[in-house]
């Protein structure tokens, strides 16, 4: 796959192999050490090959905006947004919700190449951001309203968070959002769970372990 | 040049708001965006709306436009965008209290009656709001530069 889409931010470039400047902007955004989740992007952690396809949203200045990917779970079900990544440059005069919203838009652009994937539920995974309280924080209740607002397909999982990686770690375990079609459902999914108050007691042991060690 | 130039004009809104309000609104949709559930068009009838854009036009010595009707819902948000093959609007807000718009590269703009550059980067952010009723004239040919000259002259 290599395609561009030209949009109003610019332009989306989707594909799916490695090249050099997927490298190049990689190395920008291995380059913002604000980044806590940074090591996410490196080599090791982003490969391109785990993806079925990787975008980048590109400025008329054919300078990156953001950049995520698409990853296969089951032949039925995938995960968009994978290795979300918003450039700093383009954090703008949206406030508190700038990162969303670009979001949004970015998805907006990805949005009709995704549904011409054979996927039946496609899902948006976000962690938990702290233990202080468990159930659906703030922050995501936000996020998931405003998903709705755009289109009433969308469903969020409200019983727990769902196992979106291998292990146990609190990490693992994540605040989903999904669409499905051709009646498939999340129950034909079936990914484990683990209640809101079992994986608050998880991040505080987590947390325990580290400043004890 | 900033995006929003604002007008001191007495619409009609009284009657503009009872004619948007008694029509479904239909959710908008083209080529270029697709569409979301939560913007939408109401253009099923436009006597008011007409009459009241004449009426506007006229007094600015300014070209016809095409009037018509949005809702954005209550708590939501319309995501940046650029218009669809428009040149730029003239945008008059029937509700108290709404949000204001936000243009990428300039920041919001609260108002009341403005034209806007629709080619420029904008949206709305409608959370924690009430529904947002907009009465638009769009042009599709006549420049936002164009329209603000007339209205200083």
């Amino acid at each position: 796959m290599d395609k561009k889409i030209k949009n109003d931010a610019g332009y989306l470039w989707v594909f799916d192999y490695d090249n050099a400047e997927f490298e190049r902007v990689r190395e920008l955004c291995l380059a913002d050490t604000n980044n806590k989740l940074r090591e996410n992007y490196t080599k090791a952690k982003l490969k391109i090959s785990d993806h079925i396809f990787f975008a980048i949203q590109y400025g008329f200045d054919n300078e990156p905006i953001a950049m995520s990917g698409v990853k296969e779970y089951t032949p039925d079900v995938c995960r968009i947004f994978n290795r979300w990544y918003l450039f700093p440059k383009s954090r703008g005069p949206w406030s508190k919700r700038e990162e969303l919203i670009s979001a949004l838009r970015f998805m907006n652009g990805s949005m009709r190449e995704l549904f011409k994937l054979k996927y039946k539920l496609y899902f948006i995974s976000m962690q938990q951001r702290n233990s202080k309280r468990a159930g659906k924080q703030l922050w995501w209740k936000a996020f998931t309203t405003m998903i709705y607002s755009l289109n009433k397909r969308w469903k969020s999982y409200d019983d727990g968070l769902v196992q979106v990686h291998e292990g146990n770690l609190a990490s693992c375990y994540q605040n989903i959002i999904y669409m499905t079609i051709d009646n498939y459902t999340f129950e034909d999914w079936n990914p484990k769970i683990m209640s809101y108050d079992k994986h608050a007691l998880r991040m505080n042991y987590e947390a325990s372990l580290r400043n004890t060690t | 040049m900033k995006p929003v130039y604002e007008i001191q004009h007495n619409f009609d809104d009284i009657r503009l708001l009872e004619e948007l309000k008694s029509q479904d609104a239909t959710t908008y949709s083209d080529e270029k965006h697709g569409s979301y559930d939560n913007w939408k068009i109401i253009n099923q009838t436009l006597r008011w709306a007409e009459r009241e854009m004449q009426f506007f036009c006229n007094q600015f010595k300014l070209p016809y436009g095409s009037p018509r009707y949005y809702q954005l819902d209550a708590n939501s948000v319309l995501l940046p965008h650029i218009d669809y093959n428009t040149t730029c609007s003239i945008n008059h807000i029937l509700n108290d209290e709404a949000a204001p718009v936000t243009f990428n590269d300039y920041g919001e703009f609260t108002y009341s009656t403005a034209v806007l550059d629709t080619t420029k980067m904008h949206g709305v952010n409608n959370l924690g709001k009430k529904n947002r009723y907009l009465f638009k004239i769009s042009y599709f040919e006549t420049t936002y530069e164009e329209i603000i000259q007339c209205l200083q002259n």
